[in-house]
């Protein structure tokens, strides 16, 4: 295998594929990427048995076709390395790997590229395409509520609803509960319901950010893949049964507050200020006008802030994690969010925008 | 406990043979028992073994308002045992008497009997004794012209006579228990009987630091106790001057009950209670609720297995206090024992809470590793006192020839701690570097990668949530904000102070602090609970019947914890509210409500407070950090900080030590530099 490939694109491509490259592994060859040129295309696989992805490179000579199975950390330093050099090239043979730049030389003992497991590739149509922004958008405004420990594996991915012309994303740590419902570019071939796990869906943001293509998606029996004009994701699905989320969401509410967004979220950080570790809790206290923040921690003090707001309802006292709060405020691009509440041991909803629900459950504050 | 009682097993067995040996007596006439017989069944309950002697003569010698007491052995007791005194001596009238039962001078009427203030007063002892041994008495009174002597054998008592005599009493004992030759089979080795009298010597000279005591042994001296000022110098007579020196006095505090006395740190905990003398009113004594009150004290602070070293006096109107329980008075009875119980408690914690407790690293012989967790230590402690040459634990490494090689290993593992202190510098420096990879524009949503920067809002990233606490990091101890501090292995926080190095077992320290936070939390007031997250999507656990059960009767326990579960078909549970640190720290509810249910059922006797306890140093444990877990610098600065605001932060819930000290000293003096 001989390729010639410009610096800056080998580089991305191994930022890319170096998320699933394990930094400690039993098995070396899992430590490794695998090259492949072939028809004029350079492609990098790589996978750590659950994930892989297929990155082509389309900014490549390819001198000679083949293959090759190098060390990912040490492949990704050579080129970070040099990255004044305009193009470097990239030959393997049966013993080692040879990276020369211009007045550089490395050689890198590899394994035999057979040894690498399968990366599956994305054949035929896809289930449904996608706007690749928009999909990014909707996994920033649900991935951060899925579950981080292992105690619940179902809901530690994001569920993943196609149903005619619409996308739907639902995610839950059991706590709280986000949902973001999108457009498909065309009604999809058939419905779906499938779990994608958390770092597939992180890994699609990445590659899914930056521009205004198109994506593929399409789930099979255990696996969901996804193609975009470079690249193909691929990832087992979370298998197990996703909570009945739907019934989890309240259907309606009897205080209804309309807050700003940003100034919201400044003051749940500053209200945060004073909660600790042992009592992460801040009171809200709606009134007709404002909502105000209070926190307490009993060696360190107390903080109260307000911020205006407009309430439908009752005046109503409820605590929150402020953590839950700030999660999703985050994410909302709306300039004024609905907060909508029924009492203080139920759970409270904030809408915002088109499609974005999030279901937050209170904290009982001692 | 009970006591495995040999009489309960052979018993049965005797009355079996008994019986069909056809022993029984035909008839058996009642008859009042002759004095001497008396005095030899007294003999048994008061006289246990020759250390017994030496508690009754002394204390009648300290009754007798002695300054200087002499105690001369031979044989361990069994040969002779001779008591001199300066006190105030006897007359021929009260020699006399001086063996008669139940003859004192010490009280008169019942009155006396309820406020006692003499060490002795039932008027046994000497009588008793008297009927096992060959006794023998010489005394002067204080101003008289001439002593008079008294002997008796066997309990025949002879004349007294007139005789030459310094001021003051001395007894002898022969041949004890010549008469009886089952009890004289019952005596130990010479060692063994003179450890116990070393022992009593400690037990009587504590709470008398003002008179002066010498024991010796076949003539040569064992110990020799000048009069001392304060108890700490006759702890330091007695014990060596490292354990003296380590105390910490309790402050006096006096509502009907006074309490004063010194403690060691948990540091110099020993294997066995034998190192806790506890003292009502001058007499030593064991009792259940004084060494209660010293587990409760040091809970938390010392390994579950060690026993805390303690010199404690209390003080209490004899009015309220009977010692006349036990023929040796070596239990007593309080009309209020939870008064004194809390006194106790009150005065022991305070004292504790003030002390500044961090175990000292030493490279020779750590108090981590005698402390830790090496549970089968050798039980080389010898019985206390027999030394004021206590052997110092503080070996020099250099001269010492005969270093075993469990001290090897820890001086190597030490070395090897330091060795990797040094060797982990560069990579921080290197930590620095630009990385394209971690200049991406638009921060990734917190948690979908672990190793993102914590963001600046308190993340549910399952990180150590110790950085964004809203302490301004920096702030916090700014003396050593710049000197130097690191992880090693991910598990310990290595700091420099300024006389010294600290290494901290990061788990342990948050656990700590953990543990404190949650106790002043439910402190606070009686009706306060720990904040609580409601689940969205109840957890459902399954449990054993008998669990349930224990968790629905300690509802209120858990309702003080922040978790509600609720019946959710059979042998279901469905975990309604969870205690909000454990929620965020990403533990699981129904695999915390499941530990709980077993650790309440299997522990049903134990009262409300200390189940509440374990389970908070459960969840001190669950939410707290890991072994292993990389923590960034602020966290690690953070974590130190509060390690100088917490009180008991010397050691985890569990009483394992937090922070190991090396000192400057030590270090120079392991490198040959002083």
């Amino acid at each position: 295998m001989k390729v010639i490939a410009q610096t800056a694109a080998l580089q991305e491509a191994l930022t890319l594929t170096g998320q699933l490259v394990a930094a400690r592994t039993p098995k070396p060859v899992l430590q490794c990427v695998k090259l492949v040129a072939a028809d004029g295309v350079l492609t990098v696989l790589a996978t750590d048995l659950e994930a892989g992805v297929r990155y082509q490179l389309g900014a490549v000579q390819v001198e000679q076709d083949g293959e090759a199975l190098i060390p990912a950390a040490r492949l990704a330093g050579i080129v970070r390395e040099s990255a004044d050099e305009e193009s470097l090239t990239i030959e393997a043979d049966a013993d080692a790997c040879h990276v020369r730049g211009a007045g550089s030389h490395f050689k890198i003992f590899g394994y035999d590229p057979g040894e690498y497991p399968a990366v599956a590739d994305f054949d035929g149509d896809g289930d449904c395409r996608i706007a690749s922004d928009a999909l990014a958008e909707m996994i920033s405004k649900t991935l951060f509520a899925t579950a981080k420990a292992h105690s619940h594996y179902a809901i530690s991915g994001v569920l993943c609803e196609v149903s005619g012309k619409k996308l739907q994303l639902v995610a839950t740590d059991g706590h709280r509960l986000a949902q973001a419902k999108g457009s498909l570019a065309d009604a999809a071939g058939r419905d779906v319901t499938a779990i994608v796990p958390g770092k597939l869906m992180s890994l699609i943001q990445r590659v899914a950010a930056d521009d205004g293509e198109t994506l593929e998606m399409k789930v099979e029996e255990n696996q969901v893949l996804v193609r975009t004009a470079r690249a193909v994701l691929v990832s087992t699905l979370v298998q197990g049964n996703f909570p009945k989320y739907s019934e989890v969401i309240p259907k309606e509410a009897t205080h209804k507050a309309k807050i700003n967004t940003a100034q919201f979220e400044h003051r749940v950080r500053q209200a945060a200020l004073l909660t600790n570790e042992e009592s992460r809790g801040v009171r809200l206290a709606f009134g007709s006008d404002e909502v105000v923040l209070t926190s307490r921690t009993p060696e360190a003090g107390e903080a109260e802030v307000s911020c205006p707001a407009t309430l439908d309802g009752e005046p109503l006292e409820i605590g929150f994690n402020p953590a839950f709060l700030t999660d999703a405020l985050r994410v909302i691009d709306a300039d004024e969010i609905a907060f909508e509440m029924s009492a203080s041991n139920k759970p409270a909803v904030i809408k915002a925008g088109t499609g974005f629900l999030y279901v937050l459950m209170p904290v009982d504050l001692g | 406990m009970p006591f495995p009682s040999d009489g309960a097993s052979i018993r049965p067995l005797n009355r079996f043979r008994a019986a069909e040996d056809g022993c029984y007596p035909e008839t058996m006439s009642i008859h009042v028992l002759p004095t001497p017989l008396v005095n030899k069944i007294a003999a048994g309950e008061v006289v246990e073994r020759p250390a017994s002697i030496v508690k009754e003569l002394v204390e009648n010698a300290l009754d007798a308002e002695a300054g200087r007491i002499e105690i001369a052995v031979e044989d361990g007791g069994r040969k002779a045992i001779t008591v001199t005194d300066d006190g105030i001596g006897m007359s021929p009238d009260d020699l006399k008497l001086a063996f008669v039962a139940h003859a004192t001078g010490k009280i008169s009427d019942d009155e006396d009997l309820f406020a006692i203030e003499t060490m002795g007063f039932r008027g046994e002892a000497l009588a008793s004794i008297a009927a096992v041994s060959h006794a023998h008495i010489r005394s002067r009174r204080r101003g008289a012209e001439s002593g008079y002597e008294v002997s008796a054998s066997g309990g025949e008592i002879a004349p007294p006579r007139p005789c030459a005599a310094s001021a003051g009493t001395a007894v002898s004992i022969r041949d004890l228990f010549y008469n009886t030759p089952a009890r004289r089979k019952f005596m130990r080795t010479t060692a063994t009987e003179f450890a116990h009298i070393s022992e009593q010597l400690a037990r009587l000279a504590l709470p008398h630091p003002r008179v002066a005591f010498r024991l010796t042994h076949n003539g040569r001296e064992s110990a020799n106790l000048p009069p001392a000022d304060s108890t700490a110098e006759r702890v330091a007579d007695l014990f060596g001057r490292e354990l003296a020196d380590a105390l910490l006095p309790i402050r006096p505090r006096g509502d009907g009950v006074s309490v004063a006395g010194l403690l060691a740190p948990p540091a110099a905990a020993r294997s066995s209670s034998k190192w806790q003398y506890c003292f009502v009113n001058g007499r030593y004594i064991r009792d259940r609720l004084l060494s209660h009150a010293l587990r409760e004290a040091y809970r938390g602070r010392i390994d579950v297995q060690r026993w805390p070293v303690a010199f404690i006096f209390v003080e209490i109107d004899p009015a309220d206090v009977d010692v006349n329980v036990h023929p040796t008075k070596i239990e007593v009875r309080f009309r209020n024992g939870n008064q004194v119980h809390g006194a106790l408690l009150a005065a022991l914690r305070e004292t504790l809470n003030r002390a500044n407790l961090s175990p000292t690293a030493r490279l020779g012989d750590s108090p981590a590793s005698s402390e830790g967790n090496d549970r089968g230590e050798p039980a080389s402690e010898t019985p206390p006192p027999s030394s004021h040459d206590a052997p110092s634990v503080e070996a020099v490494a250099h001269d010492d020839n005969h270093r075993n090689t469990l001290d090897d290993a820890r001086r190597h593992s030490l070395r090897q701690a330091l060795a990797d202190f040094l060797k982990a510098a560069p990579p921080r420096q290197q930590r620095l570097d630009f990385s394209p990879h971690a200049n991406q524009a638009g921060a990734p949503p917190a948690g979908t990668d672990a190793t993102s920067p914590s963001t600046a809002a308190p993340g549910p990233s399952g990180r150590l949530p110790l950085g964004d606490l809203g302490a301004p990091a920096a702030g916090h101890g700014a003396g050593d904000a710049a000197a130097a501090i690191m992880q090693v292995h991910n598990s310990y926080i290595v700091a420099a102070t300024d006389d010294g190095i600290i290494v901290v077992d990061q788990h342990a320290l948050h656990e700590r602090l953990l543990y404190n936070d949650l106790q002043r939390r439910l402190a606070e007031s009686d009706g306060t609970k720990l904040t609580s997250q409601r689940l969205l999507i109840p957890e459902t656990v399954t449990v054993a019947p008998a669990e349930a059960d224990a968790l629905n009767r300690r509802s209120e326990l858990l309702d003080r914890l922040g978790i509600e579960v609720q019946a959710f078909g059979p042998r279901c549970l469905a975990v309604q509210r969870f205690c909000a640190l454990l929620a965020e720290r990403g533990v699981g509810a129904a695999d915390f409500v499941r530990e709980i249910a077993g650790t309440l059922a299997e522990d049903d006797t134990t009262n409300p407070e200390q189940m509440l306890q374990r389970v908070l140093a459960m969840m001190a444990c669950k939410a707290a950090v890991k072994a292993g877990e990389p923590l960034s610098e602020d966290e690690m600065r953070d974590l130190l900080a509060r390690r100088r605001e917490a009180d008991k932060a010397a050691a985890c819930p569990h009483g394992r030590p937090t922070t190991l000290t090396l000192t400057l000293a030590e270090l120079a003096r392991q490198f040959g530099r002083s």
